[in-house]
């Protein structure tokens, strides 16, 4: 049983994401699958989280060689962990909500969305009787009417666009937009009200720029990476000393190739057969376009024939783990 | 359960065949008598949108000559430099040559509606075959230059069999889509598409509203109305609207079902090569079962896991395995656990500490199992510590920092990278070469491999990766796999040598054999690409 049921369902789910690719009435089951995995993905996370504290903090606790480091990766964590979950120093979206209420039967709410000035006002009503018309007010202002629908359903939208700079426009007319304050009072005729509230601090976005946790992301994480990222260019330059030498005829080949590549990617390879002509026969030994001919030609075919490999060894390995003939990866006597 | 898959799998298929004609059949059977047929409809608005995507790639052609020119008269070297590149460039775009197919089912169309329609049809698939296997620029200039008066002749004859307004239900699709094309007016004007649902589910709606698709003002109009339901049926309409008055209806479509598909054609061909691999992966299985010889050639990388755990052994070091950084959903990381497994079993023989960081956290979960179990068929349960198998960071570069850090303080006599790597796979091959580890690295990820080559004292290739689970297991059911994944490499490989033949054949005899040029299409458009290719 325990080692049945993961067999069944790795069967089942590969299945499907295989037939669905010739299927497109199934596309919806591939999609779910997806989603579930991304769903144990994000709960798998609590565990990794868990096991990263307990492991530091042991080594804190024992005080084993390196547990300053330790303190660094916890504190960090930690840090981060409540700076990002209770949004810590964002600022809540422009804007306002409210729910409408009135009789039982009809429910409504309203939005003033705010976004780099321009203004959406939407009030949305549900469940009123089809055909019926009601003044909507703001503040006491008539706003607009909503017709309701045969469903029952009644929309209004109002926007309002600031005017461009030096722009001698006269104001627009939903301009009324722009004194709304909090707790002014919205009515749909007789049938609902509710009162406008500015949208809470828990709305903002936690990478809100100015927040903590985009300061720690712009200033300490992202230099950290872009600089481990750098370094990449000594270790290569390291590897290919290290590696590109005349030894045999291949490291020649090898060595010659690379030569030609790197010196055609640069602007003097193309100052140094500049004498060629520009078309013709001639033209092919310049060493811009012998970089192009090598990394188009030699260099695709021989990525090709890598990748043709690659993809029969992903369809059988994917046939073994589908058909249950390899279950190292189960674990729990797998084999 | 999973023998029976493919009982499964043919059923489908018989389905699809049996429901596929009755979409169709939906289409065929509202259009009056006398009329273009729905499908050369379709297929004239998509060889005409075809054609002009072609025309709009030679005006930028004819753009970028004429700097060129310019360039020549000034004697700026620079800029005649630039523009000769940017002309090579345009010249070889893939909408110049891309219109081989296209003028195969323009010639149909036009022939069979337009039969008085005089076209040079011989001398233009010459130049289409020149544009599309000669990377002279000057020959493709002079082709495209031949090619640009005909096709837009040619695509006139087609925007007349197209109506007014042609909508029709997506193909190969779950129902979720209607495609609309609306060929472009004489006179200007905005114009509108509505829709209007006609029935839902079988029941007919009455005075549904009309909903507006999309607006255009004289241009051509070509999308899909993805906010359609599946098996509700709709009709479209074409209006010509003015600021501040009533709209006037052009057009009206019949009525369209949004309709799923229970096959995608366009894929068969790749089914039928998924099947025929399967067949033979599980033909060879069957034959290994029954104990013939399975000669797998001798793979370096992994003769020598052997010889580096005694190692470690030997040095008191720790062994460091990595089995990427992607998550369990990339069959990389799966193949790297399996990997993982038999050297885990072979380092509790030997004694050997193991140590994998990881940098998923499912992974990490996935591999504690892997290695319990290899400790535990070795015998030495008592030897598993599940603090060695720890969790770092998501993040690559954090993950990288954090190993290689181990790595310079610990010091592992072995370090093993199997699995997907990333730009990572330099900075832990170079760190374990500086500590003097002996390394073994596996990957799928073509552009890492050379990284891996460079550094690393064994590297496995692509399919080497795969196959070493196979080959470190010994089981026949797996070799026979292997021998299964050969039956693919020499179909892939006797596919190349035709595909080698037909297109140089092409090449060498252009238009003189055109049952050639249409084996090559069929190979390229077909089999390959458009039904075999993603």
């Amino acid at each position: 049983m325990k080692r049945s049921i993961p067999l069944l369902i790795t069967a089942l789910v590969g299945l499907t994401m295989m037939v669905q690719h010739f299927v497109p009435m199934l596309a919806w089951a591939s999609d779910y699958a997806s989603i579930f995995f991304d769903i144990l993905a994000a709960v798998a996370f609590v565990l990794g989280g868990g096991n990263l504290l307990r492991a530091h903090s042991e080594k804190i606790v024992r005080g084993q060689a390196g547990w300053a480091y330790s303190m660094i990766t916890v504190v960090c964590f930690l840090a981060t962990l409540i700076c990002g979950t209770f949004k810590v120093g964002v600022k809540a979206k422009p804007g306002f909500t409210c729910l409408l209420t009135g009789t039982a039967q009809v429910r409504g709410e309203a939005k003033l969305a705010d976004a780099d000035g321009a203004l959406t006002l939407d009030v949305v009503v549900r469940g009123a009787e089809p055909g019926s018309k009601h003044a909507v007010t703001l503040a006491g202002r008539a706003i607009g009417e909503i017709t309701i629908d045969r469903r029952g359903w009644g929309q209004l939208s109002l926007n309002y666009k600031p005017p461009a700079a030096n722009a001698s426009q006269p104001a627009a007319a939903t301009a009324y937009l722009t004194e709304i304050k909090d707790k002014d009072v919205i009515a749909v005729g007789s049938l609902l009200r509710g009162e406008l509230r500015k949208l809470p601090w828990i709305s903002g976005d936690f990478i809100h720029p100015g927040s903590v946790f985009w300061f720690a992301f712009e200033y300490g994480f992202t230099p950290l990476v872009q600089t481990t990222f750098a370094m990449l260019a000594f270790y290569v330059a390291s590897a290919a000393f290290r590696a590109f030498r005349a030894r045999n005829l291949e490291s020649v080949l090898l060595l010659g190739t690379a030569f030609i590549v790197l010196l055609g990617r640069t602007y003097f390879g193309g100052v140094v057969t500049g004498f060629l002509p520009n078309d013709g026969f001639l033209s092919f030994f310049g060493v811009p376009h012998l970089t192009q001919w090598i990394m188009q030609v030699m260099n695709t075919a021989g990525q090709r024939a890598i990748m043709i490999g690659i993809a029969l060894g992903i369809a059988s390995t994917s046939l073994k783990v589908l058909l249950a003939i390899d279950r190292s990866y189960l674990g729990s006597d797998g084999r | 359960m999973p023998r029976s898959g493919w009982g499964s799998t043919i059923l489908v298929v018989a389905a699809a065949a049996a429901f596929s004609p009755l979409a169709g059949a939906w289409q065929a059977a509202t259009q009056p008598a006398g009329a273009v047929p729905v499908e050369d409809q379709r297929a004239a608005w998509d060889t005409w949108r075809a054609f002009k995507a072609h025309n709009a790639a030679c005006v930028a052609l004819k753009a970028a000559r004429d700097e060129l020119e310019a360039a020549t008269k000034s004697g700026d070297k620079a800029a005649i430099e630039r523009a000769t590149r940017a002309v090579a460039g345009l010249s070889r775009m893939g909408a110049i040559g891309m219109v081989r197919k296209e003028l195969k089912a323009a010639q149909r169309l036009v022939s069979a509606h337009r039969p008085t329609a005089i076209v040079p049809w011989p001398d233009l698939f010459e130049r289409v075959v020149l544009l599309a296997n000669n990377y002279d620029t000057q020959e493709r200039l002079i082709a495209v230059d031949e090619l640009d008066g005909n096709l837009s002749m040619i695509a006139d004859h087609l925007i007349s069999l197209v109506p007014p307004l042609l909508v029709y239900d997506a193909p190969a699709d779950a129902g979720k889509a209607i495609v609309y094309g609306v060929p472009p007016a004489a006179e200007a004007g905005k114009r509108v598409l509505e829709r209007q649902e006609v029935s839902r589910q079988g029941k007919a709606v009455a005075d549904a509203d009309w909903v507006v698709i999309a607006r255009v003002e004289a241009g051509p109009l070509a999308g899909a109305d993805s906010t359609v339901r599946t098996n509700h049926v709709y009709r479209y309409r074409l209006r010509r609207v003015a600021d501040g008055a009533e709209g006037v209806t052009i057009v009206e479509s019949q009525a369209v079902k949004a309709a799923g598909n229970w096959f995608d054609p366009q894929r068969q061909w790749l089914l039928l090569i998924t099947a025929l691999f399967c067949i033979g992966v599980w033909a060879y299985i069957q034959i290994a079962k029954r104990g013939a010889p399975m000669n797998i050639r001798k793979i370096a990388g992994l003769e020598a896991v052997d010889d580096a755990v005694g190692r470690a052994t030997e040095m008191g070091r720790p062994i460091i395995f990595i089995p990427g950084i992607q998550d369990m959903n990339d069959i990389q990381t799966v193949a790297g656990l399996i990997i993982l497994g038999r050297v885990a079993q072979t380092a509790a023989e030997h004694d050997a500490q193991l140590e994998v960081p990881t940098s998923r956290s499912l992974v990490m979960t996935t591999a504690r199992e892997t290695v319990a179990t290899s400790y535990m068929n070795a015998g030495r349960p008592d030897a598993y510590d599940e603090k060695k198998i720890y969790y770092v960071t998501d993040e690559q570069f954090g993950y990288v920092a954090a190993v290689t850090g181990t790595m310079v303080r610990q010091k592992p006599a072995t370090c093993i990278y199997m699995g997907s790597f990333f730009a990572e796979s330099l900075i832990l091959a170079e760190t374990g070469n500086a500590i003097g580890a002996i390394q073994i690295a596996g990957t799928a990820q073509p552009a890492q491999l050379p990284f891996f080559v460079a550094a690393c004292d064994y590297t496995l290739l692509g399919e080497e990766f795969f196959a070493a689970s196979a080959y470190l297991s010994g089981e026949p059911a797996q070799l026979g796999t292997l021998k299964g994944q050969d039956l693919g490499k020499m179909f892939a490989l006797a596919i190349l040598l035709i595909g080698v033949i037909v297109g140089t054949g092409v090449e060498l005899l252009r238009i003189k054999a055109t049952w050639l040029d249409d084996v090559y299409l069929f190979l390229v458009n077909d089999f390959l690409r458009a039904g075999g290719g993603a």
